[in-house]
C-alpha cells in the first residue's frame, strides 16, 4: 500500500486551462519522495491537492490505501505539512505558535519540548517568531508539522531560506525521521539536494509527471546518454577520429562528446591510444542530477 | 471538549495584538466619561427613593452601545480574521483534524466570549466606578443601596444581542477580504452612517444592523420612540433582527468558507 497515490488527476484555476493534466503519483510507504520541478512546474499545487487545499477536476487522491474524500479532515490527524514558506504568528512565541498547533492536532503539550529539540530551537522557544530569522522560522515551521508525530510529512521547499548548515540539519533530522519508519515527500528544484536525501523520484513538467521510479532506475537512465569532456595532445587528429563514430564537438582545444552508454567510453579510448594520441583528461561533463532533470524535461519538450 | 480546546486556541492567538490595547481604551474611556460626567453633575445622581446605581448603569451601556459598541467589534473582527490572512495559516488550519466548520464557529465563538468578557469587565467597572463615587460624595449614598447587577447583565446582554446583526455582516466580510483594511473602513463608515441615523429618530433604523446597538434600548442619548421598537417581552423587534441578520451572513459566509479553494 503507497501512502500516496494520485491517479489521473487534472486541475485547473480555469476553465479549459489545465495546471496539472491526469498526472499520476506513487510514494511508498516508509520512502522519502522527491517531487522535482521548475518554478511553475505544478509541484506547490500537486501537494494542495493532496492536502484538499484545491479541488482536482478529474481523478483520486488516497492517503494510505483511503480515499480522502471520505477521510477528509480524519487523515489530516497521520499527515504533518509545511507548505512553500513556514506560516506563523508572529506576534506570538515559539511556544505560543506551537500551543495553539497542538490544541488543533489535540497533541500532548510534551511534543513541544520534543520538536524544539528536534530542530535545535528549545533556547529560543520564549522568544518572538517575529524576531526569528528565515532559517529559524523554517525550522519552526517543521516542528510544527511534526508536533502531532504524523506518519506522513509533506515538505514544500524546506529549504527555502536555510543555510548550508541549516540544509545539513534538515538532511540530519529527515534521514532520522525516515529511519522511524515516516514516509516524507519532498518537492524542491534544488535537485544536489534531493539527490542526497531521496529513495524515491518523481519529476513533473508543465503539469505533466515526465519520470516517477527509484533513485537506482535514475541512475540506470543516468548512465545513458553521458557527455564526456577530452583533453589530449592532438585535439584535431583525435577529433576526426571521434566524429566518424560518436557526434562531438571540438572546443578550445577539447572534445565534447555524447555517449549512449558508459560501456562505449573504454572503446573510444582504446582507440585513441591505438593511433598513438596522447589523453591528459577524460571528465564527465553531465554527472549530478540537476543535469540529468534537465535532459529529461528537456526531451520530453522536444 | 475539542470545540472548546479551538476556542482556547482561537483565544490564544489575540494575545499580544494591538486590539487589546483598543479594548483597554475603550473601557477607561467608557469609565472615565462615567466617572468625570457624574463628579460634574453630582446633584442630579441624587434623587430621593430612586436608586443612584441605575443612573451609573444606565450611562456606562449606553455610552458603550452608542459610540464603542460598532468600532469594537469591527475591529475586534477584522483583526481575528485577519491575523489567518497575515500569517498565511488558511493553508494549516484546513489541514488539521477538524473541519472547516468547525474551526469557522470556533473563532466566533472565541470572538463572542471575547466580546462577553469585555463586557463583564465593563460591568465590573461601572460597579468599582459606583463606589468610587461614593467615597468622594457620601451623600449621594451608593453604599445603602445594592448595585443591581441583574439589570447591568440584562442591559448588556440586550447589547449584545443588537450587536449580532454587525458581528455577522464583519464575521462575513472579514473572510471574504482578505485586508484588514476594506472590512475595517466599511465598518467605520457604517457606524458614522448608524449615528446619523440614529440621530434622525425614524424607522430607517430598523432595517439598519448597524443602527442596532444605538436604537434597541433607550439611553437617553438619542430620542427613538418614532423609530418603531415593538417589545415582545425579552426581546424586541431590532434585537430579532439582529439576530435574523447574524445567521444569514453567518451561514452565508461558513458555506463559502467550506468551498473556498486555497490557493
Amino acid at each position: 500500500m503507497n501512502a500516496i497515490t494520485l491517479e489521473n488527476i487534472s486541475f485547473g484555476y480555469k476553465r479549459n486551462e489545465l495546471v496539472l493534466s491526469d498526472i499520476n503519483i506513487n510514494v511508498p510507504q516508509q520512502s522519502i519522495y522527491g517531487f522535482l520541478g521548475a518554478n511553475g512546474a505544478g509541484k506547490t499545487t500537486s501537494i494542495r491537492l493532496i492536502l484538499s487545499l484545491l479541488k482536482p477536476a478529474n481523478g483520486n487522491i488516497s492517503i494510505f490505501g483511503e480515499d480522502i474524500k471520505k477521510t477528509i479532515p480524519h487523515h489530516f490527524n497521520k499527515i504533518g505539512s509545511l507548505i512553500e514558506n513556514p506560516s506563523l504568528y508572529y506576534h506570538l512565541s515559539a511556544e505560543d505558535n506551537l500551543k495553539i498547533w497542538c490544541k488543533f492536532f489535540k497533541a500532548p503539550k510534551e511534543r513541544i519540548d520534543r520538536v524544539l529539540s528536534l530542530v535545535s530551537l528549545k533556547d529560543a522557544k520564549g522568544k518572538k517568531t517575529s524576531d526569528f530569522s528565515t532559517g529559524m522560522k523554517q525550522r519552526l515551521g517543521l516542528a510544527i508539522a511534526l508536533l502531532h508525530d504524523p506518519q506522513l510529512l509533506i515538505l514544500d521547499e524546506p529549504t527555502n531560506g536555510l543555510d548550508p548548515m541549516g540544509i545539513i540539519k534538515l538532511r540530519e533530522i529527515l534521514n532520522q525521521l525516515r529511519a522511524e519508519g515516516k514516509t516524507i515527500l519532498l518537492s524542491s528544484h534544488i535537485l544536489q539536494e534531493v539527490e542526497k536525501l531521496v529513495t524515491q523520484i518523481g519529476i513533473i513538467k508543465g503539469g505533466r509527471i515526465v519520470f516517477e521510479g527509484s533513485l537506482q532506475k535514475l541512475q540506470e537512465i543516468k548512465q545513458q546518454n553521458i557527455q564526456v569532456q577530452l583533453k589530449v595532445n592532438d585535439s584535431d587528429k583525435a577529433f576526426d577520429l571521434i566524429t566518424a563514430s560518436q557526434k562531438s564537438i571540438l572546443e578550445n582545444k577539447k572534445i565534447k562528446l555524447v555517449i549512449n552508454h558508459e560501456n562505449e567510453l573504454p572503446l573510444i579510448i582504446k582507440s585513441l591510444v591505438n593511433a598513438d594520441i596522447e589523453i591528459f583528461e577524460v571528465s564527465p561533463v553531465a554527472s549530478d542530477l540537476e543535469k540529468m532533470f534537465l535532459s529529461i524535461t528537456n526531451e520530453k519538450k522536444q | 471538549m475539542r470545540f472548546f480546546q479551538s476556542i482556547q486556541a482561537e483565544l490564544t492567538k489575540l494575545k499580544y495584538l494591538p486590539i487589546l490595547s483598543l479594548v483597554c481604551f475603550a473601557l477607561f474611556s467608557v469609565l472615565g466619561i462615567v466617572l468625570v460626567a457624574h463628579y460634574m453633575d453630582v446633584n442630579n445622581i441624587a434623587v430621593l427613593d430612586k436608586n443612584p446605581w441605575l443612573k451609573v448603569w444606565n450611562a456606562g451601556v449606553g455610552m458603550f452601545s452608542v459610540f464603542i459598541a460598532n468600532p469594537f467589534v469591527i475591529m475586534l473582527i477584522s483583526a481575528a480574521v485577519f491575523i489567518e490572512f497575515q500569517s498565511n495559516t488558511w493553508k494549516y488550519l484546513y489541514t488539521t483534524p477538524l473541519s472547516r466548520t468547525h474551526l469557522f464557529y470556533s473563532k466566533l465563538a472565541a470572538i463572542i466570549f471575547f466580546i462577553a468578557a469585555t463586557l463583564i469587565t465593563l460591568s465590573i467597572g461601572l460597579i468599582m466606578c459606583g463606589y468610587a463615587l461614593n467615597f468622594i460624595f457620601p451623600e449621594i449614598e451608593f453604599s445603602y443601596h445594592t448595585p443591581p447587577v441583574f439589570e447591568l447583565l440584562k442591559s448588556f446582554t440586550h447589547t449584545i444581542i443588537s450587536l449580532l446583526g454587525v458581528i455577522g455582516i464583519h464575521y462575513f466580510l472579514s473572510h471574504r477580504f482578505k485586508g484588514f483594511l476594506i472590512p475595517s473602513s466599511f465598518g467605520i463608515i457604517a457606524f458614522i452612517v448608524a449615528i446619523i441615523i440614529g440621530a434622525m429618530n425614524k424607522p430607517l433604523a430598523l432595517y439598519y444592523p448597524y443602527a442596532y446597538p444605538i436604537v434597541s434600548q433607550e439611553h437617553n442619548m438619542f430620542r427613538t420612540d418614532a423609530v418603531g421598537i415593538i417589545d415582545y417581552g425579552w426581546i424586541n423587534n431590532v434585537e430579532l433582527f439582529s439576530i435574523i441578520c447574524f445567521f444569514f451572513f453567518i451561514v452565508l459566509a461558513n458555506v463559502l468558507e467550506v468551498r473556498k479553494q486555497i490557493n
